[in-house]
């Protein structure tokens, strides 16, 4: 293992700076480090096991649609359609038997917990969505929680199918060509590889690394974790945008009133492995060779929660996402220091595994004749990677201002968090074409790179139906726009005007003679002649999602040389951000890491927010001995309205007598090994203050021994 | 002596078939039998091993583009790109394992009869190669039966460069139409793999009947198809045609009689008037419009009208020779299968949805044969026509056996599947999210004699895909390609029978495409999915679903039963004999007098090349004896006829064949006419066979050269 450079000063300011000392990696291959052998530095992914998850579940599971995959708690309803069909059930009881298995994970993973959290998704789906969720509770701090997110669903078919076949018509708005095109634009049939899967395969790496890395020390998370599946992602609004149901429902419904149950970091990972430090086809040459010089490499969008309000978290008054946003403007900020300083930390650990290069794996240039190469002579040509510089310019992290994936439901809350993700088009930032390229070359469209909602498909240079631009500026508050061509446009369609940071999305309720009115205002100014798309960017759509596609576009090649086997870049794409998720979820600022506990006491209620009930169950299965079993535990329950409970159950169900903000305690025991928590929680809607608690759900010491000499007693 | 064994294998009615088949395929090892009182009937195809082969291919060897994956002469070249970047060259080495290797689960042992051979032209970057795999007949070697299939995937288009150069993006949809990044599993993997299975059935039923057969079996893969046909059209070229008018001395130009498929290109020899005074000059032009080839230098003599003139692209010529022998019996070719029927679209009755009224039928299978229509189109000009009318007999015989074969299989399989089909998809997309209804698989009757006419007939070619069509056009050989759906039009002509919507329908759309052939999306996966709505199968992601195993079984059974019959491969009890058989390169040696001769092909009776002595009458007073299968002889620079014989010698038992071969000259090619000067090849057998007199001679004279051998001397010449 080669030293690591100097060039890479630990800027770590925050508290993330003693998680990642970046003086030592552990890549399992190297030499003794002078540290003690057995100690981790850092965690560490296994990127053969990431990609060893995509590729298995990308094959097993396809066209998973949440809501219609049969009774989510009964795998043996006949309507759990096979995984070649739906594979949305087998998928998530994957992910849960994946995140509890100690053979794949380590010891820790006794600890884990799975828990389901049903929901129905609109628009009339037969059966029950699922909020999955997996949680380690903290040894010091399980009233803050950290959680690491994915969505497993894909695009669904829309339901005006059948209206526009039978239509008779071919028309591209209202007859077979739109129902064709609404068909293609689900993933059908498909693995849905990029969009979703991806962002699950790389939680499942990232809780490996932190599980293994705590074992490699023999220590535990302070605060809580959760992997957490937010469902029903992917269907579709009237502007065509996701609509991201199971994060609004956990956002809304699964976060507890406080000050206990909070969320202090929310890390969403969505459509990976199309990102820096991967190259376009795997090769310097995007398409070809432009003049003048080929294209860097793949941008990595990360998308933080806004250091202040901005256009997409506005601030409309208390409550309001921006006003929220400003209300954690401390944890918020130094959320990004540590964010930044764990992304860097990342560049340089990565670098320092691979030599701070990367490899040009394809050696196709489209310039020649019948796709000859022009030969490398067996030598893969590599680029300089993971500088500081190009983390700056290709995974620079930013206020997130397009609110477009499940991040949004969180930082509505206030939560710090990210989303980080890949391309999804050629808009600004991630067109690949080199600043020197003319502008009207840069504005050929490239959509939809790798199928990242179904499909890739080049630029034609001729207008696709329902692509056009403005031909007169526009400012806030408009509805009517002119457009050049009102061609294929019709009522009811979602559109997108303006590209970049102006890009806005609405439904069209009318067209006229060159124009369009839209059902609700622009809130931006549009310029004459930016993009006014049908947001339905495939005329001509595939069901191209797959795992070899999301090779082809990073690697240059479907696989590497056995097709289970990855493209070196893709390998890299996806490991890169894991490296610096886990490095930032390891630090102090996040899950932090502290001694092995010998009992950990943790519960949550159902309902979660019983705002309108006073019965509430209380479940303390999350809790552990320290070895991480459940045999023997015995609990004893201090439901904070004078009455306490001993059992033997691990869940409970109390029914308070009026409304209370009520204080819960728990103790659990086993042998002489006792443990705590407390969670504070809002019964009947009750006025009134929360307890003034220590939001990690710790007691003094003088509430410790009373409550801990008390489960004693009731006891014995 | 070999009495070649002439007695028919009699032929069972197809009910009588029908019960035996189900009988010996219910049992293990169906197909492996060995021979025993229970002889196998017909062929079986194995449908998972044609699976398998294909998912491998087309997982593995990726975007497969002809003469651009390294000079196929050096495997470690760098320019031979990985299989994951450009699997052509390996494609090609592993075709040719698989279909030699006499294991079980491959060939079975009659796969040590087979010989695979590359056929390189040097026409791009790097070589085409025609690959093909040869198992020489016992009866009748000098007649092939050919199963032909393309191994190459669409190119990008170069114009990429230019569009993305120039700041146009119009070139760039051409990117979209490669199959880059692909293992081009519809177009055309899947004829690959049901040739492959094809083969592996016929030798199997052989093997279990103790039979072999009585023409050579081919499997060709032609190469750059997607360039327009090119490698069946190297390989059909017939290299000559004749001048349209007299030539004089001086002339740079001659025009010729136009003719498709002769070979002529820019930059190749033209040998003009072989049998006059003849001369040999070099093509500078070629003007299509009045058939006017242009050449350098001038004719120093004149030469009459009818003269025939000749030229090869690459001056390599066809594969195909001019005499008796070596012609094809028929071609049946394989390409872009499995979207067809039984399988239904998408798995269900509900094609993209319950079309008001109902659903739709099965996919449509086109089997588009030699054509019997008279009225020349852009396909089949009027000299194809009358190249097909010329061997109507044939042709109509064709066409009828390959509707019996249909019909055949269909029976057959019917039985097995107990005459249905399952939809594997539950899902209809008229329900929120694509809930099914009933989510239990339904099936629906299959294999109807009744569905032949709607969903399986044989028709005229009317689509001219593909490789097929060069083989019809330049020699009339009887043949079909099959393939499965590849659009929507409504026009008849053009497969308008697979438009999937009911006739009520009022506005069928088109579709344009299915199943994403030649684009970058042609996977295994959305082959499945097409054709059952399934990705892949319940066994993982390498099993088929049973909607895809079963449109690529049924097409590939009936060929098999088509080549089994008496009149194309045919089968006759094996003897203890061993085979003889040679062919030639060039094939066409119109050029040059050096001809190499290559006996590889032979095999004693165990299906070894081992301690095999050769034996060779080069028809011109030549004689050698030798131990090397592969000899070169030189001939007269004067253009005739030789009728080459060999004789193989392998202990004690002898076997012989023949083919005549015409020396520094093409033989006018029907429908022209060969002048009165051109001599007429030998009147010999068309199988190749020898009579007893002869091969008593042969025997002979070959035991005496052969007695001069020795560890340090394999060749002994001789010359009468």
């Amino acid at each position: 293992m080669k030293p690591l450079l100097r060039r890479w000063p630990v800027v770590l300011a925050c508290t993330v700076a003693a998680a990642v000392p970046v003086s030592i990696t552990a890549s399992g291959t190297g030499t003794p480090s002078a540290q003690a052998a057995t100690r981790q530095a850092t965690p560490v992914i296994d990127p053969d096991f990431l990609y060893a998850q995509l590729y298995d579940m990308s094959k097993a599971y396809s066209y998973r649609i949440s809501g219609a995959d049969g009774d989510p708690r009964n795998p043996a309803d006949p309507f759990n359609l096979p995984p070649t069909v739906n594979g949305w059930q087998e998928l998530v009881a994957h992910w849960k038997s994946m995140l509890t298995d100690q053979s794949v994970n380590g010891d820790l993973a006794a600890f884990a917990t799975v828990t389901d959290h049903y929901f129905r998704r609109s628009g009339g789906y037969r059966f029950d969505s699922d909020d999955a969720e997996v949680t380690i509770p903290g040894a010091s701090c399980a009233g803050q929680r950290v959680m690491l997110a994915a969505h497993p669903d894909e695009t669904p078919v829309p339901t005006d199918i059948v209206g526009l076949i039978d239509s008779g018509t071919t028309s591209g708005t209202t007859g077979f060509g739109a129902a064709r095109r609404h068909i293609t634009d689900s993933n059908l049939g498909n693995e849905g590889a990029y969009d979703g899967l991806s962002g699950v395969a790389v939680t499942i790496g990232e809780y490996q690394a932190l599980l293994r890395w705590y074992a490699a020390n023999g220590t535990y998370p302070k605060r809580t974790l959760k992997l957490t599946l937010l469902d029903a992602s992917r269907g579709k609004t009237a502007d065509g945008l996701f609509s991201r149901e199971g994060s609004v429902y956990y956002a809304n419904n699964l976060i507890p009133a406080g000050p206990q149950g909070q969320y202090t970091l929310f890390a969403n990972m969505d459509s990976l492995g199309l990102d820096y430090p991967a190259r376009h086809l795997g090769t310097e040459f995007f398409w070809n060779n432009i003049t003048g010089g080929g294209v860097g490499p793949w941008f990595t969008f990360i998308n933080a929660t806004p250091t202040a309000p901005n256009r997409a978290y506005p601030d409309s008054g208390p409550g309001s996402p921006g006003a929220n946003i400003a209300g954690n403007s401390a944890a918020i900020a130094q959320f990004r220091g540590n964010l930044q300083a764990a992304v860097l930390a990342g560049f340089g650990q990565q670098g320092a595994k691979y030599d701070f290069s990367v490899p040009l794996e394809n050696p196709l240039r489209y310039n020649q004749t019948g796709q000859a190469p022009n030969p490398y002579s067996g030598v893969v040509p590599t680029k300089p990677a993971y500088s500081a510089a190009e983390q700056a310019q290709y995974s620079p992290v930013r206020d997130d201002t397009a609110a477009l994936e499940d991040e949004q439901a969180f930082f509505d809350k206030g939560i710090p968090g990210f989303t980080v993700s890949g391309v999804k088009n050629s808009n600004s930032d991630e067109n690949p074409y080199a600043a020197s390229v003319d502008p009207t070359r840069k504005a050929t469209p490239i959509v939809g790179y790798a199928g990242n909602q179904t499909t890739f498909q080049l630029g034609n240079g001729t207008p696709q139906p329902g692509m056009t631009t403005t031909t007169a500026g526009t400012g806030p508050g408009a509805t009517t726009i002119s457009v050049a061509s009102t061609t294929n446009l019709a009522a009811g369609q979602p559109i997108f005007i303006d590209t970049g940071d102006n890009i806005e999305y609405g439904q069209i309720q009318s067209v006229g003679t060159g124009t369009v009115t839209l059902a609700q205002p622009l809130t931006l100014a549009h310029a004459s002649g930016v993009p006014f798309y049908v947001n339905e960017n495939q005329p001509q759509g595939y069901l191209s999602d797959t795992i070899e596609h999301l090779n082809y576009f990073t690697g240059g090649a479907p696989h590497g040389l056995l097709p289970q086997q990855p493209t070196e870049e893709l390998k890299r794409a996806l490991e890169l951000p894991a490296e610096w998720t886990s490095l930032l979820l390891s630090g102090d600022g996040a899950l932090g890491a502290t001694a092995q506990p010998s009992a950990v006491a943790y519960f949550e209620t159902s309902p979660v927010k019983p705002d309108t009930t006073r019965t509430v169950t209380f479940d303390a299965g999350f809790s552990r001995d320290g070895a991480g079993s459940t045999s023997g535990l015995k609990y004893f329950w201090d439901f904070g309205d004078g009455t306490t409970m001993a059992t033997t159950s691990p869940t409970v169900t109390h029914t308070y007598s009026s409304p209370i903000y009520a204080d819960v305690k728990l103790v659990v025991m086993k042998g002489s090994d006792t443990a705590t928590y407390r969670q504070a929680v809002a019964v009947d809607s009750p006025t009134g203050p929360p307890p003034a608690t220590d939001p990690c759900g710790t007691f003094s010491p003088a509430e410790a021994a009373s409550v801990t000499a008390a489960a004693k007693r009731s006891a014995s | 002596m070999t009495i070649r064994g002439m007695r028919k294998v009699r032929r069972l009615s197809v009910m009588a078939t029908v019960v035996l088949v189900v009988a010996l395929a219910s049992g293990a090892g169906a197909g492996q039998s060995a021979a025993g009182p229970t002889a196998q009937v017909l062929p079986i195809v194995d449908a998972n091993f044609l699976y398998n082969e294909l998912y491998f291919l087309g997982t593995n060897m990726i975007y497969r583009v002809a003469g651009a994956d390294g000079p196929l002469g050096n495997p470690s070249d760098p320019n031979n790109l990985p299989t994951n970047y450009n699997g052509a060259q390996e494609f090609y080495k592993w075709f040719g394992q698989e279909l030699t290797n006499p294991d079980h689960d491959h060939m079975g042992p009659l796969g040590r009869f087979m010989t695979a051979k590359d056929h390189v032209y040097p026409t791009r970057i790097w070589q085409l190669d025609d690959e093909t795999v040869t198992m020489p007949g016992q009866s009748c070697a000098g007649q092939d039966a050919l199963i032909a299939g393309h191994n190459d995937s669409t190119p990008t288009s170069t114009l990429v460069s230019q569009g993305a150069e120039t700041g146009s993006p119009t070139p760039m949809t051409r990117m979209r139409g490669g199959n880059w990044g692909n293992g081009s599993i519809y177009d055309a993997g899947s004829g690959e793999a049901m040739g492959m299975a094809e083969v592996q059935a016929l030798l199997r039923w052989y093997a279990a009947n103790n039979t072999y057969p009585k023409r050579t079996l081919k499997i060709g893969l032609f190469d750059n198809e997607e360039g327009g046909l090119v490698g069946s059209g190297f390989y059909s070229q017939t290299n000559v045609s004749t001048l349209a008018a007299p030539a004089n001395a001086g002339d740079t130009s001659v025009r010729v009689t136009s003719r498709t498929g002769v070979g002529f290109a820019v930059g190749e020899q033209l040998m003009i008037d072989p049998f006059g005074t003849r001369e040999t000059v070099t093509i500078t032009a070629i003007t299509n419009a009045t058939n006017t080839i242009t050449f350098t230098p001038a004719l120093t003599a004149s030469h009459v009208q009818g003269a025939t003139v000749s030229a090869g692209v690459a001056d390599i010529g066809g594969l195909i020779p001019d005499g008796p022998q070596g012609q094809y019996v028929m071609v049946a070719n394989m390409d872009q299968n499995g979207i067809e029927y039984p399988a239904r679209h998408f798995g269900t009755e509900h094609y993209l949805n319950n079309i008001v009224g109902g659903g739709v039928g099965p996919w449509y299978t086109n089997i588009n044969a030699v054509p019997l229509y008279t009225t020349p189109n852009n396909l089949y000009d009027a000299t194809a026509i009358a190249r097909i009318q010329h061997n109507l007999a044939n042709v109509t015989a064709f066409r009828n056996a390959t509707a019996d074969a249909v019909s055949q299989a269909f029976q057959v399989l019917g039985q097995k599947y107990n005459f249905s089909m399952p939809l594997e998809n539950p899902l209809r997309f008229d329900q929120v999210g694509s809930t099914p209804v009933n989510p239990n698989p339904t099936s629906v009757p299959a294999y109807l004699q009744s569905d032949i006419p709607k969903y399986s007939p044989v028709v005229d070619d009317n689509t001219g895909r593909t490789d097929q069509v060069s083989f019809i056009r330049d020699w009339g050989i009887p043949g079909y390609g099959i393939i499965g759906a590849y659009d929507t039009s409504t026009n008849p002509q053009v497969g308008g029978n697979e438009n999937p919507y009911p006739v009520n329908y009022v506005s069928k759309p088109t579709l344009s495409q299915y199943a994403l052939y030649d684009t970058n999306d042609d996977t295994p996966e959305h082959l499945n999915y097409y054709a059952s709505g399934t990705t892949h199968g319940p066994d993982g992601p390498a099993s088929p679903s049973e909607g895809l195993k079963r449109a690529l079984e049924l097409p590939a059974t009936w060929t098999s039963y088509l080549i089994s019959k008496d009149t194309y491969g045919g089968a006759e009890p094996r003897t203890d004999n061993p085979v003889a058989y040679f062919e030639t390169t060039p094939a066409k040696p119109y050029l040059n007098s050096n001809v190499t001769f290559d006996a590889s092909f032979s095999r004693n009776a165990g299906g070894n090349t081992s301690g095999l002595t050769y034996f060779w009458d080069f028809g011109d007073g030549t004689t050698m004896a030798t131990t090397n299968p592969t000899v070169s002889h030189t001939y007269s620079s004067n253009p005739a006829w030789y009728d080459v014989k060999l004789a193989v010698k392998s202990g004690s038992t002898w076997d012989f064949y023949r083919q005549a071969l015409a020396v520094r000259f093409v033989p006018a090619h029907f429908p022209d006419q060969p002048l009165a000067n051109e001599p007429a090849p030998p009147a010999t057998d068309p199988c190749g066979t020898l009579t007893p007199a002869e091969q008593a001679s042969m025997t002979a004279q070959a035991s005496q050269l052969i007695s001069q051998l020795s560890a340090g001397k394999t060749e002994v010449i001789a010359k009468q």
